[in-house]
């Protein structure tokens, strides 16, 4: 039973001003997990429709062209960034579920942790494929 | 465990526990996938067709592929219909965003098994 201040539920304070919520950084890392997931679904196609190229010579040739493109290089980033973070904020909700890191302070640093080093792996990845 | 009372959500069969498995099991099966792929990709070092052709022309391959494709559409169905169902209102369109989902997600695993055995 909640012991709060009983309220008419129609009365609640809302707040849904998206721009005065200070976002704590696991909020962050889980909101971003969401959008990455998405971002990953809607460019199944295009994935999928790349790895059909690449089994024949001809498509093969073209994707490699296809990389010298900055028009392709740039979105070709945000989606490795969004697969590395959403791998990343994965392995996190699986320690969490193990009921590691459940701590405010560790589950601060454990969020940083995966923002910054999904960051700093999409530009290892950006340097060694380019 | 958390005692929920008997169906919490209307309709709902069980609390989501399937639901929770299945979302973390197609998970280990991608992550798996996706590290032994790096480390492949690392050591053969792939350059040109043919090399890339070498590392993709077999079964095993296929079949790894093939069993993290399907992992993912799973994956992604259960994260879609989170997202529907947290964001979008109206039943009808909700309704229809998940069929569209559903299909195109079959669609991609027919696709999958046409593109790897190149039918």
């Amino acid at each position: 039973m909640s012991t709060g201040i009983a309220m008419p539920y129609d009365q609640r304070p809302k707040n849904l001003n998206l721009a005065s919520i200070r976002l704590p950084v696991p909020a962050l890392v889980s909101i971003l997990h969401r959008a990455s997931g998405a971002l990953i679904f809607l460019l199944l196609p295009v994935l999928l429709w790349a790895l059909q190229q690449s089994t024949e010579a001809g498509g093969y040739a073209g994707l490699v062209n296809m990389m010298d493109s900055a028009w392709i290089k740039l979105p070709l980033l945000v989606l490795i960034w969004a697969f590395i973070h959403h791998f990343l904020a994965g392995i996190r909700h699986l320690t969490l579920d193990m009921r590691f890191g459940l701590e405010i302070r560790q589950a601060r640093r454990s969020s940083k942790l995966v923002l910054v080093a999904g960051l700093l792996l999409t530009l290892l990845t950006g340097i060694w494929l380019w | 465990m958390v005692n929920l009372p008997p169906r919490a959500v209307a309709g709902a069969k069980h609390h989501g526990s399937y639901e929770w498995l299945l979302q973390r099991f197609t998970a280990a099966i991608m992550a798996i996938y996706t590290l032994g792929m790096i480390s492949l990709l690392m050591i053969r070092q792939p350059d040109g067709y043919s090399e890339w052709v070498a590392i993709t022309d077999n079964n095993t391959w296929r079949f790894g592929t093939l069993l993290t494709l399907l992992s993912l559409f799973v994956h992604a169905w259960q994260g879609v219909l989170d997202i529907l169902n947290d964001y979008i209102k109206p039943l009808a369109l909700r309704k229809a965003l998940k069929l569209a989902t559903l299909l195109a997600l079959v669609w991609y695993a027919v696709w999958s098994v046409l593109i790897l055995w190149k039918l």
